[in-house]
């Protein structure tokens, strides 16, 4: 039994400098961290397996509804019709992207329409630096 | 106990179910031991929830089937293994090809279902299944009006595509699929079909007569995390539908049907084209047909990723209004106007001696660019680029100025005279380009659509291998089914085959008697 534990606690002394040491974006490192300098990771991964991609409702928590959210980036009326879209309201599926398939924590954003488009977005923080082009 | 511990043991349980497993063994017993689907008495079997219909797949087919099926009056549930629905559709370019619609009667075009029929025959090298051919023509008039009664606009000119021998072409307002899944998700959503994504089909429950009457499914699950998601069992008191699509960006599996369509090769079609659930219905006795099948769409650029700007550029205006050159020579060398599969296999004839591609230009007129709704978008991002004189085209390029001056006056002679006595273009909307400024695209053809699937009979069940009789329970609609186009699919053409064949699967479904199912 004793073994077992220690074999917890020697795990767990080595998990949470592994949290750590995993990179967090710049933007969210002082309001993950917790008053002994660790990283709660439950804010976004809630009580499940750490390896779990977060859900939308844990943005959510902080950043507002997905409808709010586009409505911060929403277009102005007379934007040019070459004008980047709305990264949060798309044509193709209005409000449904969650979060999680453009903003990342761990690694690089990206943007999920870049599959298609070549959308700049130069807004979105996170990612790699834009080539110029 | 941990979630996956439960999982592990009722898993265990139902294959313990699984003794009478040799029943469904009867179409084959090897087939069944390998396949990931669970046997049992319907009795044995709990499930963790159940429905009347599963529709698996959210495209064109699987909306449709589930919004149709919830028009008869069943319990749908809908599940797409992806973090958005739509698949390809979302993403498609909205074109829609209708025999006889009322916009071809405002217009005075001429057109029939067996028009239709003989059109996509002759472009499917006479491959095509002849019956579902026929359902396929014969239902799109009536489902572009029930599209209409659900919301989908249209552009109010027809449009006339490659292979097509008249204008039978719709487009929605927003030249997209989106234009057609967004509205059917709203009225699914309002007649209560339960939609849930990032739930991945992993196999078939069947009971001791070998009929389908539920799935496993991964919920939770992160696409293309093989190993992420957990298991559920779903029943399905009258069928699960199969609308789970293509699998052109499944390079390994398109690679073993046609080894020359290698990862050098980009696709148009969403990451989630892929595969395994094909995989799952032949595990379970389907009737795979004209796999190798596969189609290239020959007005992609090589210069962006996927679908991207210049294929509806091309469309729209190069192949209609322009004309394809190879830079080598500034002359044409195929039919504009000819199907998928001539242009593709044309355009991949241009490479250098060691065998490297030399991407040939397509390029027309401010006149042949007008209706071109991503003109602006291909050149803001530098896929289309715009010159004022033949000359200035021709340096960006790299083409011989003269030859290609000289090929543009020979084809403006071709085009009054009505005849095209190099490559046989139909000639009724070519146009004579003589005036800059130019716009133009480099081409290379992407993988784009799966004209195999599984085979499928009037009723859209799915059939067996060995018996050719329906797997009871078992529907398949879309792109999934195969043999419909044959050898090669017509533009637009998808669209009506997943709306229609989606329509059908779903009253036929509902149209059945429950069987009663037990929960967990
Ligand atoms: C860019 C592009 C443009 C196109 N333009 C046109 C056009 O203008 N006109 C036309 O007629 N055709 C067009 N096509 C072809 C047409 O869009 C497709 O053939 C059609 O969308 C297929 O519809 P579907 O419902 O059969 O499949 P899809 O729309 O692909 O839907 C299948 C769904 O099943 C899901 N799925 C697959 N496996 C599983 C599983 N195991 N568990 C759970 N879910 C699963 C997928 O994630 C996907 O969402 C285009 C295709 C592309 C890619």
């Amino acid at each position: 039994m004793l073994k077992y534990l220690s074999a917890i606690v020697i795990s767990m002394a080595l998990l949470v400098p592994a949290a750590n040491a995993m990179k967090l974006q710049d933007y969210h490192k002082d309001i993950m961290t917790n008053d002994n300098g660790q990283v709660e990771c439950s804010n976004c991964h809630g009580q499940s397996k750490h390896k779990t991609i977060p859900k939308s409702s844990a943005c959510e928590a902080c950043h507002g509804s997905a409808e709010e959210m586009a409505e911060l980036t929403k277009l102005p009326a007379d934007a040019s019709p070459t004008a980047e879209p709305n990264p949060h309201n798309s044509m193709h599926y209005g409000t449904d992207l969650p979060c999680t398939s453009c903003h990342h924590e761990h690694k690089d954003s990206v943007v999920y329409c870049n599959q298609c488009h070549e959308f700049k977005f130069p807004k979105l923080k996170g990612r790699k630096p834009l080539s110029v082009k | 106990m941990t979630k996956q511990l439960r999982d592990q043991v009722s898993r265990r349980r139902f294959l313990k179910g699984g003794a009478t497993l040799g029943i469904s063994g009867l179409a084959g017993l090897s087939l069944s031991t390998q396949a990931q689907s669970i046997s049992a008495k319907t009795t044995e079997i709990k499930f963790d929830e159940i429905v009347d219909i599963i529709v698996v797949g959210s495209g064109f087919a699987g909306l449709s089937a589930a919004l149709q099926a919830a028009e008869k009056g069943a319990s749908v549930m809908v599940i797409d293994k992806m973090p958005v629905f739509g698949g390809n559709s979302a993403i498609n370019g909205g074109a829609m090809a209708v025999a006889d619609s009322k916009l071809q009667h405002a217009k005075g075009v001429k057109d029939s279902v067996t028009l239709m029929v003989s059109d996509m025959f002759k472009a499917g090298r006479g491959m095509n299944d002849p019956q579902m051919l026929k359902l396929v023509c014969n239902g799109t008039s009536e489902s572009q009006q029930w599209l209409e009664s659900h919301g989908v606009r249209w552009k109010p000119f027809l449009q006339h595509f490659g292979g097509h021998s008249v204008p039978r072409v719709l487009q929605t307002i927003e030249s997209s699929g989106a234009g057609i899944v967004r509205p059917l998700l709203k009225a699914a959503k309002a007649k209560n079909v339960a939609l849930r994504n990032q739930v991945n089909l992993v196999g078939f429950v069947k009971n001791e007569q070998g009929h389908v009457i539920g799935i496993e499914a991964k919920e939770e699950f992160h696409f293309p995390r093989a190993n992420s998601g957990h298991k559920r069992l779903i029943g399905a008191r009258k069928g699960v539908i199969m609308a789970t699509g293509g699998f052109s960006r499944d390079i390994p599996y398109r690679q073993i049907q046609q080894p020359k369509l290698t990862a050098e090769l980009d696709s148009t079609n969403h990451a989630g084209a892929t595969a395994d659930a094909l995989k799952q219905m032949m595990l379970i006795g389907a009737n795979p047909v004209h796999l190798d099948q596969i189609q290239l769409g020959p007005w992609a650029s090589p210069d962006e990723k996927g679908f991207g700007t210049a294929s509806q550029f091309n469309t729209i205006a190069t192949y209609p209004s322009g004309i394809v050159v190879d830079v080598r020579t500034g002359k044409r060398f195929f039919n504009e106007l000819a199907d998928r599969k001539e242009r593709a296999d044309a355009i991949m004839t241009r490479r250098d001696d060691d065998g490297k591609p030399v991407y040939p230009v397509g390029f027309t007129n401010a006149e042949g660019a007008k209706k071109a709704q991503t003109l602006a978008w291909g050149m803001k991002y530098n896929v289309i680029q715009k010159a004022e004189t033949l000359d200035e085209l021709a340096k960006l390029y790299g083409i011989p100025a003269d030859a290609l001056k000289q090929q543009v006056t020979d084809w403006n002679k071709a085009v009054r005279a009505g005849h095209d006595a190099e490559f046989g273009r139909p000639m009724q909307k070519a146009l004579v380009i003589e005036q800059g400024p130019w716009y133009a695209v480099r081409m290379w053809p992407k993988v784009h659509y799966c004209m195999g699937g599984v085979r499928v009979n009037t009723q859209s069940q799915v059939l067996d291998l060995i018996t050719d009789k329906p797997i009871i329970g078992l529907f398949a609609a879309g792109e999934a089914t195969g043999g419909i186009h044959g050898a090669s699919r017509l533009g637009a053409c998808a669209v009506a085959e997943g709306v229609v064949t989606g329509r059908n699967a779903g009253s036929q479904c509902a149209s059945r008697t429950s069987i009663k199912l037990k929960l967990a």
